[in-house]
Parts: C-alpha cells; structure tokens; sequence
C-alpha cells in the first residue's frame, strides 16, 4: 500500500509540470496581450512594458525563468494585479472556493445518499420514480439557471438570503487570542470525537464475530446515541448561535460565540447520555437516525469554515474571519444540485446491484433488522461508484467553479482562473492550473486508497 | 418507519409550496415606482457598485473606469471634478497662472494639504509624481496622456539628445532638414533645458529637439533598417550622426519644476489650452513618495501600506469582494466631507450587480450597468433609473488601406447608407450621432452626413458598384457582446438593403479583438466596431484620436493637414476660436470619412432616491464629497410599498 502511494505521488510530480508547460504554451498562442486596452499603447510605451516584464526575450529563455521560478514554489506577481503575487491570491480565494465546495458536496452527498438508498429500496414505486425523474431535472437544468433562479425567489421575492457576494465574520473583541484559543478547543474536542467514533466502527469492523450482531451488548448502541446527541446538539445549537450572534448584539460575538459552543457541547453530551439510557425502540433509533443525515452538513459546514478561517490565519492576508453562513447557501445549493442528482442516481443503481447478492440473502436470513442490512452490509458496496465519483467531483468543486462564483460575484478561485485566461495573465494562470491539477491527481489517489479501505476485495500491491 | 418519511417529505413540499405562493404574492411589487427595497443604510455609508475588481490602486497604472473613481476619492487632485457639469474646479491648487503662449503653468498649491501619514503634500511631490509618471522603467501604460509637458515624450521613449562634441551644440530637426543628404552638417541647438535647476534665460532652441533611440542597436536599427520588422532604414542619417554624441533624456528633462514648496510650475511641449481639463484625470494626481520607495512601485498600494491623500482613505480591500475608504478626518476639506465610509463591492456581471441592487445590498452603480435589454422597461416604470448625457461615442472605424475602402465615394457611401435613428432607439437616452464628438457645452460638434439612400447608392456606382455588383464581401468585426451584436446586425441589414453589400460578422473574444484593432495590425477586411471614452471634457480628446501619430486611430486614415489643423487649434488661447478651429478640423475629417459614427451613449444607472448630489453627468466621475445619504427619505415617506419587512423578520437568516 505504502508503495503504491509513494509511486502515485512521485508521478504527481511531472504530470503538474507538463500541464504548467502546455498551459503556458497555450497561452502563448492566443492572441492579444494581457497590456492591451481600449486605449492603445504607444508603441514607445509597450516596448517598456515588454522589456519590463522580460517579454523581449527569446521564448526558451522566458520558459526557463518561469519554470526555475515555479520550481522554487514561487508563481511570481500577477499580471493583471500587479501589487498581488500569485501565492497571495491562490491562498485568499482558496478557502471561499473550497468552503463553498465542501458544502456543495456534503448536502449533494448526505441527500443524493439518502434519495438514492431510499428508491433502490422501493423499486419501481412512485417514491422511485419521483425521485429519479428530480434527479434528471438536477442534472438536466444547468447552474447558470439554478442559480438566477434560487436567487430570485430567495433573495429578490422573499428577501431572505442576500443576491450574491461574500464576507468573512471579522470581529475582534477585546481578547482576540481568547477566540482562537477556544476556537482551537473547540476543533480538538470535535476531532477527539469524530477519531473515536472512527475508531468504534474499525475496531467493529474487525472483530472476528461481527456476522453474529450482538444487540444485547451495552456499550455500541448507547455510544451511537450518544456521539449522535453530541453532533445535533453542537450543529445546531453552534449554528442558531452564527445566526443569532449579530442580531443579538450580544457583546463582542467574536469572544461569545465559541464560549456559547463550549455550554452548548456541554448540554448536548448530557443530552445525549439522557438519550442513551432509554429503550432502544424502533421509533426513537429512526429518528435519532433520520436526524444525523441533516446535522452532518452544518457541523461539517462549520468545521470548514473554522478550518478556512486558520486557513486564512496562517496564510497572512485578507482579513482572518470566518465566511458567514448567509452567504453560502444559495451558491453552495445551486452547485449541489447537479451533483446531488448524480449521486442519487449512482447510488440507486449500485445498490439496486448489491441488494441482489447473495451475502444480503444471508444478512436477512440470518435475522438481522432491515436497518442494520441496508447501513452494514448493502450501503458498502453500494456507494463504490458514488467512491469513485467523489474524486474529480470534488477535486472540481473545491478548485472553483466558474459560473457559479460569477453568478453571485464570489471572490474565489474560478472567478480568477476565468479572468487570468481572459486577460492572458500568464503567471496567475499558470498558478491556478498547476494547483488545480495538483488536487485533482490527489484527489484520485485519495479515492483510491479509500477504495482499499472499502472494498475488501481490492489490494494494491 | 416508511410512513413517518413520506410525512416528513410532505412537509418538505408543503414549505415550498409556501415559499413559491409567497412569491407569487409579492409579484405585486413589479408596480412599484423604485427597482427594489427602498431602505437607506445605517449612517453616512455609501455602497456603489464601481464595476470589476480594480487592478491596483496606483493611479499611475490604473487604465480602468472603476478604479478611477476610486483614486479621485483617495487622492486629492490640482483639480476636482464638479459633479454636475465635469468643470475643473481648484483642490489641491488654489488657483493658476498661464503665460503668454500658454506653455507655462504655475500652481499654487494650499498649505494645509497632508499625506495621510502626517507628512505635508507639496509640489515636490508633484515633481516626483510627474516624472515617475513617464518613466521608461515604470512603463505606466497611460503615458502618453502626459506627452503634451515638455521632453515628457522622449523621456518616456527612451530617446537621446544628439550632440556635437566640438561644438557643444545639439541637433534639432531643422538641422536634419537642412543637412538633407548632402548639405552641411551644423548642430544650432542649445543645451536642452534642465528643470532641476533655476530657469536660465539666454538662448532657447527656437526648433525642436531631433531625437535618437538611447539604445545602441535601436539606433542601429533606425539607421539600417530592421529585416525582421520589414522596416526601410534611413541611410541619410548615417552621416548626420557621424561621430557625434548621444545624450540620454533624463527625468530632470522632463517639463516640471518646484519654484518652492507650494509652487508647482509644468511646463508644455506646445501650447496647449485644454490643459487643465486633463489635471483631474487620475494619471496626474500626486503619489506619496515616501511609500513608494520603502515598498516598491507595486507593493506600496495595499492596505497596510498605502498613503494616500484624498478625501477617504482605504481601510480594507479585499480583492474580488470589496473596498471600504472611511473618512479621511485629517483632509483639509474634511468640513465639507459627508460620507463616512464608501464601500466598493466588486462585481462583473450586470444581473449580479442589478439583483444586490433590488435587494437593496447597495446604494448606486456606474454606468452602463443595466443590462441593456432591461433599460426602456427600466426607464419607463423606475424612477431611480438615471440617465444623462455622456461623453461615450460608438463608430464603426474603416480599414481604407484595403480597395475598394480606399476610395472616400465608397466610405461616404457605407456611411449614408445608415439610418442612426433605428440603431439610437435601441437603449434609452441614445443619441445618433453623424459628427465624431459629442456634443459638449461649449463645442457645436461638425454635421457630417447623416440618413441619405439615393446619395449613397449614387456614390457607389460612381465608385465602380452599381447596385453593389462587383463589391467584394466585407467584414465587420466587434467583440463578443449583446448589445454590439444587435448594434451591428442592424448595420449589416442596412448595407445590405441599401446597398446590397454583403456583410460578414465576425465576433471575437475582447483581447483578440483588441490585437485585430490595432492601429499598426489592422487585421480586418472592412469594418471594425470601435467605442470611445473621453478622458476629459474638451473635443481634443476624441479628434485626437484620428491624428496620423495616435496609437488609437485604427482606420489606416492619416492626414497631415488635419495633424496640423489640431496643433494649431490646441495652440489657440481664444476659447471660441479654437473651438471653431477644431469644429473646421472635424469637419474636413468627416468628409474624407475614415470612419462611420453611430451613436452617443448615455450615461445610465441605478441610484437609491435617498442617495443625493450623485448625478449622471458627462464622465461618469463623481465629486465624493459632496454625496450623502438622506435618512428622511424611506419607503414609508415615498408612499412605496416596504419590502425590507420580511428582512426584519427573517433576520436571523441573516445573520
């Protein structure tokens, strides 16, 4: 395994460097220069641009000093935006590309999941049907409507969400160490959870008597319940606590939100331990079920944006702060549906496949509750090609998207990447497309060691 | 377990169909008299959308609308603009004096003008300003805006003095003349003048300087010609230059001067009447030294660098999001400032900018940003929809180097045969136009010809194309946007009826279309569409643009009549005069026809009613000091319906 990933990353390595030299080629060959403007130069004028950015050179000589300079991780300034070097505008738009996209995703992953599991397991029933055929509506109707759309109805009728744009919650109270301390906390008691929840199911997973379910057994169920109460309590709770923080006007929000988070963890482990004494009905265990699907997109929605915001801390420019939430609904829903309809439909057909194998057979057969068939045993090996799909999918929605970022004037890594090609912006180009492919080839060796992980039947050796 | 999720999804659909019927209700709002919420913002803060992301904030480099709207509220030019009519009015200079011939200018600069780290501005800075301005290094891409002060020109081109060893003089173009290819070679030049120092009296070159390239294989180049380019040399000059030195222009050359600390005093390369028109164009505002050259040419302008000098100073910007100046307090005007705080939002897309309009997100926009098929709808049912007129001329540039273009009865055919009309009545507040400038105040623009069908046709078989038989095709080049798209399938259709010319429309993407367009490429077999923006507002800065020496002139037309017909106007002190000198010069322009004008755009946009002193005007500047807001007017005071109350009540989503 370990071989396998190290020869994946080597060859990383050159793939990046001949795109970041077809992409330079290319955009010697378009015509136009990135000086030229309504108002033309003189020529006296354009011959000390040219010389000043080194373009009187021959073109071997310009080629070697870009790639001497790339291979020092340096992409140089910016054309277009000459006081901006490259690195400073690929590490500011990043965290709003890739805060918009993690979201996308995850409301594109826990719905088409959910949608899809739900009409393999109704087949050929109206359920079925009506979700299929939204689905085909999903992919079918592309974002550049969606967006004007939602927009329109949320933003331009009823007034709810802003029309467009972006801003980071940039409030200093009169400690402003205080919030990143508690901030860190906050970050280390959720990833202390979410490891031990991982732990929990590997440690399930491997136990050699894992056919026979063990329903009596204490711990696993009230643990589940517990972890669970925890995340609805903390997403949203943490979450009422954004909304509510300014219009409260509750003392120095950048201070009191993370203290509200800590109580609210607080509360909601009890809560959760209240959960876990009860009976294990049928009723409570769905819902408690049917609630995690909807409180894993704003828990995750705040972790990236806690994560964007140190992010924003440790790359030293704009403004540290965190992307306020108003903001990235509707982009982030008008980006999710195409790929929501997606996964739905790849999740139906993949579990339409797995729900006839034989060891489904025997997982029934042997008595096991039809819930604990479908989570188990089925949704495994069903949800392989949504696996597959997740590394381009998201590979492409963090790196940004164009249409919807200009849709609603976001200042993220499409929007610049559009623009660079439009204004021949050579460096911020290069930039741009050598990091984008950098997480797209990552992203692919990520699927595929989670494939290992997943499916039992694949080894790389 | 089945029955609770149908449950739920009912729900979900029940929500929405609530959310869609809401909608519905709220249709109503198209009757209203204003586009969107009418809810003034908390205190003096204006939100104006000033278009894309500004490239820097330098206004030395900047080229673009937006940011210069921009600079003219971080940095306090000689001038101001007036908001209503775009006349100069005193700022940083209290007032000026001109010499006779009008080369001469002096300013006398306040006293209480500050940076905004506390250092006081004066008129070294504007030295130092002027002269990075047309630095060769600095390459600023609008140098030659300032090629009317003197030896700006060479400077910026990297030229040489010649001069002769023996006799210490220098060569003037007179000598060139006079030396011929075997006359006698004698330098009358004196030392060209230095304005670093005091000025001399005693003999001033009454010619002009004859310039070389400073660098050695440039002058090669110009001497024997330059293969690559398929230049001709100019094998003359090899004996003029024989053994002679090459003085390089230096900055301390170029025309400005600092006769104390408040007096700043430029001197012109010609006579030049519009010349304070141009002081308030952002390339001429001073820049801060100090900043400059602690953190570079481009680093100085970020945030936590910048000084600047104006009414506002920049407190954040964050590219691709947003400026914010606040209130500059230390500003000697800071009595007569109103707003607090200006936030630049940064926006490319038209229904993007139109839609935070409606829901009320910002205060106002620049022009042009109503989508153009919105405009006679918009200017029909919305008060807060502005229109005026602009100094924003569209033409259709002609390449008369190719045949059958080359003959002016064919040009002024394709002219006459295009009824303006139709094409104005597309957008609101266009005017046709068959003139080359607007009109302006003070300047009757010239006739030129208009509509005429029977002429044209007339012509054109003159030309040798009797009902257009025997015309090749022609193209018509633009770059990719609706609204030149319609513009020009209406021209398209009009050549064809009228003429029977078949056009080919090319479209092409905006830099390609400006490499196409290029006065020394011209890679377009007919007819390019061409739009122009006055940088100030005198006529010059359109007529311009048709001398034989400008880089914008695009159509292969040069004259150098009409060169000399503008030199001789731009020289003239007499107002009136000149303006019937430069209303003679358009005209004779117009009769060869380079070019087939078409319209006058208006300046239009979107402005909240309580936003006051924020008027179209001819520039499409605006005088930020004088803009407040209004909190007295409201919705509730309009009698308009309140649309910020579902705002109000959802607030929490928007938070």
């Amino acid at each position: 395994m370990l071989k396998f990933i190290i020869r994946r990353l080597l060859v990383i390595f050159p793939m990046v460097l001949l795109v970041i030299t077809l992409t330079w080629a290319l955009i010697r060959l378009a015509p136009g220069n990135f000086y030229s403007q309504p108002k033309a130069l003189p020529p006296a004028v354009e011959k000390n641009i040219r010389a000043k950015y080194g373009l009187d050179k021959p073109w071997y000589v310009q080629y070697g000093k870009t790639m001497w300079q790339i291979l020092g991780g340096d992409f140089g300034f910016s054309r277009q935006y000459p006081e901006q070097t490259v690195n400073e505008i690929l590490a500011r738009s990043l965290p709003v590309s890739a805060t918009i996209g993690l979201v996308a995703y995850l409301i594109a992953l826990v719905t088409g999941l959910f949608f899809g599991t739900l009409a393999a397991l109704r087949q050929n029933s109206a359920l079925d049907y009506s979700s299929m055929a939204a689905a085909m509506l999903g992919i079918s109707i592309p974002n550049f409507v969606l967006g004007p759309i939602l927009v329109l109805l949320f933003a331009l009728t009823l007034y709810w969400l802003p029309a467009a744009r972006w801003d980071w919650l940039v409030e200093f109270g009169p400690f402003p160490w205080l919030k990143y301390l508690l901030w860190g906390v906050f970050i280390l008691l959720v990833a202390g959870i979410a490891v031990f929840s991982i732990y929990r199911i590997m440690r399930r997973r491997s136990s050699p008597d894992r056919l026979v379910e063990d329903r009596s057994a204490e711990g696993v169920s009230s643990w589940a319940v517990t972890i669970v109460g925890f995340l609805i309590g903390t997403a949203v709770l943490v979450g009422l606590g954004f909304m509510f923080m300014k219009s409260a006007n509750w003392g120095p929000s950048g201070v009191a939100m993370p203290v509200i988070a800590l109580v609210l963890v607080i509360i909601a482990v009890g809560v959760g331990y209240w959960l876990a004494g009860r009976s294990h009905s049928v009723v409570l265990e769905s819902l408690v079920y049917g609630i995690i699907a909807a409180a894993v997109p704003p828990l995750l929605a705040l972790l990236i944006r806690m994560l964007s915001g140190l992010f924003q801390l440790t790359a030293q420019v704009g403004p540290f702060g965190i992307p306020r939430l108003r903001y990235i609904l509707l982009p982030a829903i008008t980006l999710a549906a195409v790929y929501m309809a997606y996964i739905a439909r790849l999740t139906r057909a993949g579990m339409l496949e797995v729900l006839r194998k034989d060891y489904i057979r025997t997982a029934r057969a042997k008595g096991l509750k039809e819930r604990d068939v479908i989570i188990r045993h089925a949704l495994r090996g069903g949800i392989l090609p949504v696996v597959s799909y997740t590394g381009p999918a998201l590979a492409f929605l963090v790196g940004g998207t164009v249409v919807v970022e200009r849709i609603f004037a976001l200042p993220g890594l499409g929007n610049y990447l559009i623009n660079a090609a439009l204004n021949r912006d050579e460096p911020l180009l290069l930039g741009i497309t050598a990091f984008i492919s950098t997480i797209i080839l990552l992203f692919n060796l990520l699927v595929d060691i989670a494939y290992a992980y997943i499916d039992p039947r694949i080894r790389y050796s | 377990m089945m029955t609770v999720r149908t449950k739920q999804l009912e729900l979900v659909a029940l929500l929405l169909a609530l959310a869609v019927i809401s909608a519905a209700c709220s249709a109503s709002a198209k009757n209203e008299p204003y586009f969107g919420k009418v809810q003034p913002p908390e205190g003096q803060t204006l939100r104006y959308i000033t278009g894309a992301e500004p490239q820097t904030l330098d206004p030395q480099y900047m080229t673009g609308q937006p940011e210069s709207r921009i600079a003219a509220a971080i940095f306090d030019g000689l001038v101001e603009y007036t908001e209503e009519n775009m006349k100069p009015r005193p700022s940083l200079a209290t007032n000026w004096d001109v010499n006779d011939d009008g080369t001469i200018w002096t300013f006398h600069l306040r006293k209480d003008a500050k940076w905004t780290d506390g250092a006081p501005l004066n008129a070294n800075d504007f030295v130092y300003s002027w002269r990075r301005a047309v630095s060769p290094e600095f390459a600023a891409p609008y140098a030659s805006l300032m090629y009317v002060v003197k030896f700006a020109e060479p400077y910026n081109n990297n030229s040489a003095f010649v001069r002769d060893p023996q006799t210490g003089k220098y060569a003037t173009e007179g000598d060139l003349e006079r030396a011929g290819t075997n006359g006698p070679v004698s330098f009358t030049g004196a030392e060209p003048e230095r304005f670093d120092k005091a000025p001399a009296d005693g003999a001033k070159a009454k010619e002009k300087y004859f310039f070389v390239p400073a660098d050695a294989d440039d002058r090669g180049k110009l001497v024997n010609g330059d293969p690559a380019k398929n230049k001709p040399g100019k094998p003359e000059l090899a004996r003029f230059l024989q053994g002679k030195e090459f003085v390089n222009v230096a900055k301390e050359n170029v025309g400005v001067r600092a006769l104390d600390d408040y007096t700043f005093q430029v001197t012109l390369e010609a006579p030049t009447a519009y010349f304070v028109k141009l002081l308030y164009h952002q390339f001429f505002r001073a820049v801060p030294r100090q900043a400059i050259e602690k953190w570079g040419d481009q680093q100085w302008v970020k945030p936590s660098h910048i000084i600047t000098s104006g009414a506002f100073k920049v407190e954040e910007w964050s590219p691709y999001e947003k400026i914010v100046l606040v209130r500059n307090p230390a500003f000697w005007d800071n009595a007569n400032t109103k707003l607090d705080r200006i936030i630049f939002p940064a926006t490319e897309q038209l229904t993007t900018a139109m839609n935070l309009y409606k829901s009320g997100e910002i205060d106002c926009t620049q022009s042009n940003e109503v989508p153009p098929p919105w405009r006679n709808q918009m200017k029909e049912t919305k008060k807060d929809y502005k229109y005026g007129p602009y100094l924003q001329i569209e033409y259709l540039a002609i390449n008369t180097k190719i045949p059958p273009m080359n003959d002016v009865r064919v040009r002024r055919a394709l002219n006459l045969a295009i009824n303006r009309q139709i094409i104005a009545d597309q957008a609101p507040g266009r005017q046709p136009l068959t003139a080359f400038t607007p009109k302006m105040d003070e300047y009757q623009n010239a006739e030129g010809e208009g509509y005429n069908p029977d002429l044209a046709r007339k012509l054109l078989a003159e030309a040798g194309f009797p009902n257009g038989k025997g015309f090749p095709e022609i193209e018509q080049l633009y770059n990719t946007a609706e609204s030149n798209k319609q513009t020009m399938e209406l021209v398209q259709a009009m050549l064809k009826k009228e003429l029977n010319i078949k056009v080919e429309l090319t479209n092409v993407e905006w830099r390609v279309y400006l490499e196409k367009t290029r006065s020394t490429k011209m890679e377009f077999k007919g007819l390019a569409r061409r739009g122009w923006i006055g940088d100030y507002v005198d006529p010059n800065t359109f007529l311009d643009l048709m001398t034989t020496a400008s880089a914008n002139n695009g159509t292969g037309w040069a004259d150098a009549k009409y060169d000399q017909m503008l030199l001789t106007a731009n020289a003239e002190t007499n107002n009136e005069k000149r303006m019937q000198m430069l209303r003679d010069a358009e005209s004779y322009m117009l009769k060869q026809q380079p070019v087939i004008p078409l319209f006058v755009g208006p300046s239009s946009f979107m402005c909240k009613p309580y936003v006051k002193n924020l008027v179209p005007n001819l520039l499409d500047q605006h005088d930020w000091r004088g803009v407040y807001i209004d909190h007295n007017i409201t919705a509730e005071s309009l009698g308009v319906a309140d649309l910020g109350w579902r705002s109000r009540f959802f607030g929490f989503l928007n938070r």
